[in-house]
């Protein structure tokens, strides 16, 4: 689909907040079925935004802003087109060996239950593409997807038995069972620019990407059920949540903040998946 | 303090520092230990005992204490002093400091090109798995030059002996090694409490460690640094157990000590805060380990670091030391391909030896091991400080069950070590002087400038008899380190 996309996010900080240092993962890059057409991300007030790119290849904002700050407000917006590719991820540039995306980390160790399931669930399935689809069935099935975003995303053990998760917390625990079958995965965040169908309350969208020999890379949303098809906008990746987070803000004074984000999605022409259906 | 022995049974024949030799005392001490040795002997009786209460009175006055993790009783603790110096003959010391220079040279290149092009992966010399997927591994880091290709500036390396020829290397330390405060103070103490016997030897100062270390942390500045560099140590605060030593540190370089909440960062550059409003930071010598240095590229509920450290040193405006990431290089796994990166890199045969190690992730090895629990030294790959290692001979059946449990279940997380005989060096207790295991960590500086090295290091003492673990955590000691002007064999 080719659309125009507006995410805004509004911060509102009850009590003013002075030395705040944020980091923005918010501009999608190009591959064989994403195009970015335009990208701009902004920010209010007004501050020097840095744009660079981080170790795994995402382009990453910062900024700091010195405050006093009751309020501020983040804008990223552009002009893409997305294609569906079946969730196959082609044309990237790839900075890491597949060892990295192997690696245990805390959000992500799969722990005794998780990895039990995984396995009992695989039992009979030996192909790998075929492994990771009944993966993301499974956790799909099991695993009741709830679209209100808690603080930071619980562990993915912890998200397992309590059978139920947001979207991100979902892709973490597909990436800690896949890894933990010894198959490369990273978490990816980004946005559904289909929003409102799938009764998500925040814009923000996040699911897996899991290495299938020898086709690359392809997606997987177990939050839901399916791969990414061309209403999945890819803005980031990392080894979990907090490596590709959309934003990290830390400020000198502990301030408690609230959030308002929306997504806006001028669609030239309908997604693949509106017509399917 | 993080500090790592494995170490050897009393039962077998070992090298003593005073005596030489193997179990069968000789009557005849080693040349080099020749005053030492008259000094014992003429000492009065209760001279000892004396200055042992002395030294932990002027201890505890100075303040120089380590907490113990896990133990409420003795949050804040002495190590205990041991009055007796271990010596070193000029010859020797050389032999082991071009060998210190040579290893920390390697780790220097092995952490560059880790980051870099990883040659040495590609090369098949160390599998990619035990780099990349190794818990102080920065996929941060990775493709990023560090100010002047130096990593682990401040680098401790733990050597033991088992005969007078060699040295081999326990472990390397290159994340945030500490105990030179001890290697300093332990000098103080000894010229104050033997001051003839002290004046009898001509040995080689340690005192200048603070202006090697200074320079050393200058030479790493930022490129673009405009004129005399600012240096602050970073501290994670008092309830660290080296908090003693990160404030000595401060204070014998005469820069400011800064928890995290003294140090503020804006659009990429650090500064610290001051009465006199901010100020631009240069080069951190940081004792916070790397999870907790910056909570918008770590762990996000880290307070000890600063939020945007990261940013501001992948910029080039600041200067970690010890740099990200550098872990890889210590770890205990990596350690036993040591030989092969010192050859990768220098070409040179390793000059200092390497503790034969089974590593458990390899089948053979594993095998090997579950079946001589009962005489060798296991050690989780990530531990430290003597925490969670099983020492064979001294063990209790049910604690080599539970290893053999662990070790078959995770078998990637342990490597193995013979039991060395740790070589003795006399050691005073109330009862008299009677022989302990020793180790010796000397303190490695790489600047931009090249290495530095004081003569000397820290000695460490197992106190308890046949004991082979000499961490400070575990009811380890100290010894003041004399390396003589004069060579082993001149009286």
């Amino acid at each position: 689909m080719r659309a125009s996309v507006q995410f805004q996010l509004q911060v509102y900080f009850p009590e003013p907040v002075r030395g705040l240092n944020q980091i923005f993962r918010l501009t999608p890059r190009g591959f064989d079925s994403q195009e970015v057409r335009e990208w701009r991300v902004d920010v209010l007030p007004d501050a020097t935004l840095r744009r660079g790119e981080d170790a795994f290849g995402n382009v990453v904002h910062s900024c700091s802003h010195d405050g006093p700050l009751d309020s501020l407000t983040v804008m990223a917006e552009g002009l893409i087109e997305t294609h569906d590719a079946a969730g196959v991820v082609r044309g990237l540039v790839e900075k890491f060996p597949l060892d990295v995306f192997l690696r245990d980390a805390p959000a992500t160790h799969a722990g005794g239950e998780l990895a039990a399931f995984a396995r009992d669930a695989l039992a009979k399935e030996a192909d790998p593409l075929g492994r990771m689809h009944i993966l993301m069935g499974a956790l799909h099935k099991t695993l009741t997807f709830a679209a209100e975003e808690t603080e930071a995303p619980r562990p993915a053990p912890e998200v397992f038995s309590a059978r139920a998760g947001s979207a991100r917390e979902l892709a973490q625990v597909f990436v800690a069972a896949a890894r933990d079958l010894n198959v490369p995965a990273r978490f990816v965040s980004g946005f559904y620019l289909g929003v409102g169908d799938v009764g998500e309350a925040s814009p923000h969208h996040a699911w897996a990407e899991a290495f299938v020999d020898p086709i690359g890379w392809i997606g997987f949303d177990p939050a839901l059920g399916f791969c990414p098809r061309d209403a999945h906008l890819r803005l980031a990746t990392g080894l979990d949540y907090f490596g590709a987070a959309p934003r990290r803000a830390v400020c000198l004074t502990t301030g408690r903040e609230d959030r308002r984000a929306a997504l806006n999605v001028d669609a030239g022409r309908q997604a693949s998946w509106q017509f399917q259906q | 303090m993080t500090f790592q022995k494995a170490i050897a049974p009393m039962t077998a024949p070992c090298f003593d520092e005073m005596n030489g030799g193997g179990s069968e005392s000789p009557s005849e001490p080693r040349a080099l230990y020749g005053r030492i040795a008259r000094w014992l002997e003429n000492a009065p009786r209760g001279l000892l005992e004396s200055r042992r209460q002395q030294a932990e009175m002027l201890f505890r006055r100075i303040g120089i204490t380590f907490a113990v993790y896990g133990d409420k009783e003795a949050a804040e603790r002495l190590i205990p002093f041991d009055i007796i110096p271990r010596l070193l003959g000029h010859d020797e010391w050389r032999r082991l400091e071009v060998g210190l220079i040579q290893r920390v040279k390697a780790l220097n290149m092995f952490l560059t090109d880790v980051y870099g092009a990883q040659e040495i992966i590609r090369a098949g010399v160390v599998p990619a798995g035990l780099v990349l997927r190794n818990p102080a591994y920065r996929p941060e880091l990775q493709g990023r030059r560090v100010p002047h290709d130096i990593w682990t500036h401040i680098a401790g390396i733990d050597v033991i002996r088992v005969d007078g020829e060699d040295f081999y290397v326990l472990e390397d330390n290159c994340r945030t090694p500490s105990g030179v405060s001890y290697m300093l103070e332990n000098r103080e103490m000894m010229i104050r409490l033997a001051p003839d016997l002290f004046a009898d030897h001509r040995v080689l100062p340690v005192e200048n460690y603070p202006d090697a270390l200074l320079a050393s942390l200058r030479s790493v500045a930022p490129p673009h640094c405009p004129g005399e560099p600012n240096i602050v140590v970073l501290t994670p605060g008092q309830f660290n157990s080296a908090y003693y030593e990160h404030s000595f540190l401060a204070d014998k370089l005469g820069v400011e000590l800064v928890e995290g909440r003294d140090l503020a960062v804006r659009d990429d550059v650090v500064y610290m805060r001051t009465t006199e409003g901010l100020k631009r930071v240069d080069v951190i010598y940081r004792r916070v380990d790397d999870d907790f240095l910056d909570p918008l590229a770590f762990r996000a509920d880290s307070v000890l670091g600063a939020a945007g450290l990261m940013g501001a040193y992948l910029a080039g405006n600041v200067t970690l030391a010890n740099a990200v990431g550098a872990g890889v290089a210590d770890d205990k796994a990596i350690y036993t391909y040591m030989p092969e990166i010192i050859r990768f890199y220098l070409g040179e045969e390793p000059k200092l030896k390497n503790v034969a190690t089974w590593r458990c992730r390899e089948p053979d090895a594993l095998k090997y091991v579950l079946d001589h629990l009962h005489e060798l030294v296991v050690k989780e790959v990530n531990g430290s400080g003597g925490y969670g290692m099983l020492v064979g001979p001294h063990a209790s059946k049910e604690q080599i069950e539970a290893f053999r449990q662990k070790l078959t279940s995770a078998p990637e997380g342990f490597i193995a070590q013979p039991t060395l005989s740790l070589s003795t060096c006399p050691t005073s207790f109330p009862g008299g002087v009677a022989p302990r295991h020793v180790d010796l960590r000397p303190f490695v500086l790489s600047g931009a400038d090249g290495v530095r090295i004081v003569p000397g290091g820290l000695t460490r003492v197992a106190l308890k008899e046949g004991s082979l673990v000499v961490n400070s955590s575990q009811g380890g000691g100290t010894k003041d380190t004399w390396v003589l002007e004069t060579d082993a064999a001149t009286q």
